[in-house]
């Protein structure tokens, strides 16, 4: 077909004996943007590389502008317009702006000379048309990520793509850049450029996708339009089950001294005015944009950054939570957002990844470890969550992100928590692990551990805080019940753009 | 105001400070240093190590870490006196550079192949280099002293590029000839890492190897660019000490590694890789010159030297690591 | 999902290869000591040479354990061998200064003791000094310990003058190269005494379990509760207590005691420790490998030395091309492995 950039048809590759992808076809018409959805290990991955020329296909057809290619190497996928812009960009943190933009562009020239009126200019007028406003002299480092995520669309431009190719590109955008980015996308379209997105995010393939493809096993499920899905069908496609979770509902407060109570809390540039309590057996939510001083309210409340003003309260009796060791000694845990830099310690094995904050318990004479003692807790907490192994000497890295996650949360129980906070804590967690890390909590408030999840993931916040604090710009403007309230209030309550799409979509 | 602004920031603006400081301070003290003879000297002084540390300048801005240029450079020297004295050569003294940079870059290549084949980690495998080196210098070729070198080269040792006389010190200073070989070399240096693709591409793979690998920089033909071009400098440093110091000695660059290597973080370079300027290197090795010949102006015993080029390093590093704990702050705020 | 199997190349990959590298490393011992026992029994497998041996590699593998410790942490350290060099100094002053001839046995035993504590604390100050540059001052530990090995240095530089120490007394020198129980050289007793220690420290207490941890990621550990600056500070002062040992021992062996002396023994350390299979990124090693290693070094050296149509100097070319050789031979076995 004549309008069609690409076209994969019945590809297939395994690797080892194992299917990667299975029979699929997928389709991007010129000037189209497409969305490619799919769980972590649904082959999403494996189908970019291929596109890109990385991978060669076990079986299937690729063709690229009407042409097929039977062996497409990275090289010929750039010359035919194939551009891939990575989740971590691909950029040059040490290089400037201009040199980020057109080195591919020199490389593929074969250029012996950089740093030419030419180039520069080039990039220069590249910069301008998509509205980078950036000093092309500056070292990249310095640029917001947002725009480092536009330098690495001026270098896919400069590189003449005619399809570019975007891999989770919203996770550390701020609103406003999300809104940006999808109208750089829908300019790019009117110029012809085609985008094909890979993302998890529904709300995202609601706002901007116009046709998408839903993934699951290595298998085609299902190409639709936009228009004609629902969020049960949605998760049926992504899961193959019909998952759906009930509202959190909290069983009568008993206590009348809050678990936790903060007032007045302030940290210069990130919040102020925080004050809040939290009873046992309660999920608190957090729900705010990035950049609304989330992120930065959790650090303060386990110590790692501790809040410059204000008071904190632990069963009515004020405390002090200016160091991790102190939140620790306050039974305070905290499973932070980054499971793989900052949750877990990757290569070394599960034992070591729960024991690890509990070293006190393990402690005998002369400091010795008390191996057994470990061991055995350590089975205790990997069977009760349900962790996917039952070799606790493994490395960390062999599982997969909903297990790791429950990791950490094993590492953090084994210290009998009254209080946990969770930094959005099924992010980049498949589906069904989504909703086993749901029940868990639950099960935790249920234990009467105060529990503060602290999330952008509103559907997630909806279905299990029982309570809500909107945070905006670094205060808290609302707080709210779940059953009072409902996903659009609560998406324009954080300043989101999605609750007018919402209400049209029904 | 905002160029003025990062001018503050950079590393290479507190060495320049130092080295001025300490230049006053030693002309209030002896009032010798801003004559003739001592600035020969100190050029003079800058050229071995400030060519050795354009040498792990390359390979530090690629992530990089080179222990093996002093016996590389010794071995490259070492190798070509003795073929030159066995054939008694009365030739051009170019020959003589030339193939001393000739056994540096296969010497090179040698690290550049193991590096750019297996990516292990560049100080071990300098490590080991350097450890053959020694060996073949010393166990195979059995080196030692050779006081009489070929003829052209010694004729090249006495030519001088400046002859001066100062009247305040009384005494007369030189600059020999071969300054040129330095001169030219960083000029050179220059030129390909700021303006060149393959210099570029050197700063990008020390940025970030992967994505280096993804725009399609052929990373592995520049680590060996890197290593091949680093023993070529080898070599040629060789070669000019030898002019120099008009004699042959093997164990002239013993213990220079880690000398050298202070001296270009001193400049700026950062150990990590991706950044660093020819400015900073030379200035880096002017500050160490400087030290290394003014303890001597001063009258402070040879013996404290170590002692002060620790604190220097220290200082230094402690500089650089707290400048960048302070934009990390600045960046988290908000 | 690239950040992951970044991370899970460059360290991962090295965890389990630790056992075989051990096996492998046991089986390279052995056929050495054979080789050299078959090809030289006169000199090699006589009491004299073994009695050499274990005179000559306490002391740089005290210092390999120190190396050991501070690239478990992600980190190295380079001024060990200052430190050892700087206690010598110390120790010899102190004993020259304090001991005089007409004093009695128990006497003398009093004042070593003493100064074996001071010089000991000296060393641990110094890794002290080291843990603070690189977790404080937040120092690259390759630079740090670059500048510090120049300041330990030219601290005993400027107390000796640029000289010798010598005339130590005679009973320090009997004592450290005396041999405990008629066949134990004193040296080897303690390393063996700082192996079993620094084994349990490394595998069997929470220290080590810490150090690990940090050295695999310094950013989970703060996430975890660990107190990184702690643990940087007491692995290094770790290190310099055994420099400080390899110091005596040196001291006593060569009657006095020098500022630069061992230079090479700052990269014999490195290249046992990588031997040892100890990953340089940090987070994973064993005493056991490091000690392995030592001693294949140790054998490797004096059989050479039976060969005096070789130059000792071919040891280091060969030193070279092992430690190429093993890092190469390691890389293929873990891509067999991953596959």
């Amino acid at each position: 077909m004549d309008n069609t950039i690409l076209s994969l048809k019945g590809i297939s590759k395994s690797f080892g004996g194992v299917h990667a992808l299975d029979q699929v076809d997928l389709e991007v018409k010129k000037g189209q943007i497409h969305c490619l959805m799919g769980e972590n290990g649904s082959g999403k991955s494996t189908l970019i590389k291929i596109i890109s020329g990385v991978y060669k296909p076990d079986q299937g057809e690729i063709l690229l502008n009407g042409r097929k290619y039977e062996s497409l190497t990275p090289a010929e996928s750039v010359k035919q317009g194939v551009s891939i812009i990575y989740q971590d960009f691909s950029v040059f943190p040490n290089l400037t702006v201009a040199e980020n933009i057109f080195f591919g562009y020199v490389i593929a020239e074969n250029q012996k000379l950089t740093h030419n009126q030419e180039n520069i200019r080039k990039a220069q007028a590249i910069a301008k048309e998509i509205g980078l406003e950036a000093d092309m002299g500056e070292i990249l480092e310095n640029l917001s990520v947002a725009q480092k995520q536009m330098v690495a669309i001026c270098r896919a431009l400069l590189n003449n793509a005619r399809l570019i190719i975007f891999d989770e590109p919203t996770t550390a955008l701020t609103q406003k850049e999300v809104k940006r980015l999808f109208s750089l996308i829908r300019d790019m379209r009117k110029k012809g450029v085609s985008t094909l997105f890979v993302s998890h995010k529904l709300e995202e393939v609601f706002e901007i996708a116009e046709e998408f493809t839903i993934i699951r096993n290595g298998k085609k499920v299902i190409t639709t339009f936009a228009a004609s899905i629902t969020r049960e069908k949605f998760i049926y496609y992504m899961t193959g089950r019909k998952l759906s979770e009930d509202q959190f509902v909290c069983k009568e407060k008993t206590e009348q001294v809050p678990l936790l109570e903060v007032k007045g809390l302030f940290m210069e540039g990130a919040y102020r005015d925080i004050s809040f309590s939290l009873y046992p057996g309660e999920i608190l939510g957090i729900v705010g944009l990035l950049g609304s001083g989330r992120t930065e309210l959790a650090l303060s409340l386990f110590g790692m950054e501790p809040a410059q003003k204000g008071q904190i309260f632990k069963n009515g009796k004020e405390i002090k939570l200016t160091s991790v060791k102190q939140a620790m000694e306050h039974h305070i845990g905290y499973v932070p957002e980054d499971r793989l830099s900052e949750g877990l310690f990757l290569p070394q094995s599960i034992n070591w990844n729960v024991g690890i904050s509990n070293l006190g318990m393990y402690a005998g004479r002369l400091g010795r470890l008390l191996k057994d003692k470990m061991r055995t807790v350590t089975q205790q907490y990997v069977k009760s969550l349900s962790v996917n192994t039952t070799e606790i000497d493994k490395p960390a890295n062999f599982l997969s992100g909903g297990n790791q996650q429950k990791v950490v949360i094993a590492r953090w129980l084994s210290c009998n928590p009254e209080i946990m906070i969770f930094n959005c804590p099924t992010v980049g967690v498949d589906i069904a692990a989504k909703f086993d890390i749901h029940k868990i909590l639950r099960t935790l408030a249920a234990q009467k551990i105060g529990i503060i999840i602290i999330s952008d993931d509103i559907p997630e916040v909806y279905a299990n805080c029982n309570r809500i604090l909107i945070m905006q710009k670094g205060q808290i403007v609302k707080e709210l019940t779940n059953t009072e309230t409902s996903e659009t209030e609560l998406y324009s309550l954080i300043g989101s753009e999605y609750a007018d799409e919402k209400e049209a979509a029904g | 105001m905002d160029r003025v602004k990062k001018i503050y920031t950079r590393n290479e603006f507190y060495t320049a400070a130092l080295i001025l400081v300490l230049a006053v301070f030693i002309e209030l003290r002896s009032g010798l240093f801003f004559t003739s003879n001592n600035i020969l000297d100190i050029l003079r002084g800058m050229i071995v190590p400030g060519m050795l540390g354009l040498s792990e300048y390359i390979v530090m801005v690629s992530g990089g870490c080179d222990v093996s240029f002093p016996y590389s450079a010794a071995l490259s020297m070492y190798s070509t006196i003795i073929l030159l004295k066995a054939v008694n050569f009365t030739g051009n003294v170019m020959i003589a550079f030339l193939l001393s940079c000739l056994f540096g870059i296969v010497i090179g290549m040698v690290n550049g192949l193991i590096i750019m084949r297996y990516r292990f980690p560049v100080l071990i495998v300098t490590l080991a280099t350097c450890s053959i080196c020694q060996g073949i210098l010393f166990g195979i070729l059995n080196a030692h002293e050779i006081p009489v070198i070929p003829q052209p080269i010694q004729n090249l040792a006495k030519s001088m590029l400046i002859r001066t006389y100062s009247e305040k010190a009384q005494m007369a200073g030189s600059l020999p000839l071969v300054f040129l070989v330095f001169f030219i070399l960083t000029a050179a240096v220059w030129f390909l890492m700021r303006r060149t693709t393959i210099g570029r591409s050197i700063f990008a793979v020390g940025g970030d190897v992967s994505s280096a690998e993804r725009i399609g920089i052929k990373v592995n033909f520049v680590y060996m660019f890197i290593y091949g071009f680093a023993g070529f400098i080898a070599g040629l440093t060789g070669m000019t000490r030898v002019v120099l110091m008009d004699t042959c000695h093997p164990n002239t660059f013993s213990g220079m590694d880690m000398t050298v290597i202070a001296a270009v973080i001193l400049g700026g370079t950062k150990v990590t890789g991706g950044s660093g300027s020819i400015t900073g290197v030379m200035l880096g090795t002017m500050l160490f010159v400087i030290v290394n010949n003014s303890l001597q102006l001063m009258g402070i015993p040879n013996y404290w030297q170590k002692f002060f080029l620790g604190v220097l390093i220290v200082l230094g590093t402690g500089i650089a690591a707290f400048q960048v704990s302070r934009k990390r702050k600045k960046g988290k705020a908000g | 999902m690239i950040k992951q199997f970044k991370q899970m190349f460059a360290a991962g990959n090295w965890a389990h290869p630790a056992r075989d590298s051990v096996k492998r490393q046991l089986l390279l011992l052995v056929v050495l000591f054979a080789a050299m026992s078959i090809l030289r029994p006169s000199l090699f497998l006589t009491s004299s040479n073994l009695n050499a041996m274990a005179y000559q590699f306490p002391e740089y593998g005290l210092i390999a354990l120190g190396v050991l410790f501070a690239m478990i942490a992600g980190g190295i350290d380079l001024s060990l061998i200052g430190i050892a060099n700087l206690t010598a100094i110390l120790m010899a002053k102190l004993l020259i200064s304090w001991t005089k001839e007409e004093m009695s046995g128990i006497q003398n035993a009093g004042i070593f003791f003493i100064c074996f504590l001071l010089c000991m604390a000296v060393g641990a100050a110094c890794g002290m000094l080291n843990g603070c540059l690189i977790s404080g001052l937040k120092i690259p530990a390759m630079l740090a310990t670059l500048g510090s090995l120049q300041l330990f240095s030219g601290i005993g530089m400027i107390i000796t003058k640029g000289k010798a120490i010598t005339g130590v007394p005679e009973t320090y020198v009997t004592m450290g190269t005396g041999k405990l129980f008629g066949f134990l050289p004193v040296p080897l007793v303690i390393y063996i005494g700082a192996v079993f220690v620094c084994h349990y420290v490394m595998s069997r207490s929470t220290f080590g379990m810490r150090l690990k941890l940090m050295g695999t990621s310094q950013k989970a550990a703060l996430f975890a509760g660990q107190n990184n600056k702690r643990t940087t500070v007491k692995a290094h002062m770790a290190g310099g207590m055994l420099a400080s040992f390899s110091g005596f021992i040196m001291l006593a062996r060569m009657n006095s005691a020098r500022p630069d002396f061992g230079s090479s023994y700052t990269m014999q350390s490195i290249l046992i420790v990588v031997l040892g299979g100890v990953n340089p990124a940090g987070g994973f090693g064993t005493v056991k490998g490091v000690v392995l290693a030592t001693l294949i070094l140790q054998c490797f050296s004096s059989g050479l030395n039976m060969f005096p149509a070789i130059s000792p100097y071919l040891k280091q070319l060969a030193w070279g091309l092992t430690l190429l050789a093993v890092m190469i031979m390691n890389f293929y076995s873990r891509q067999r492995k991953a596959e």
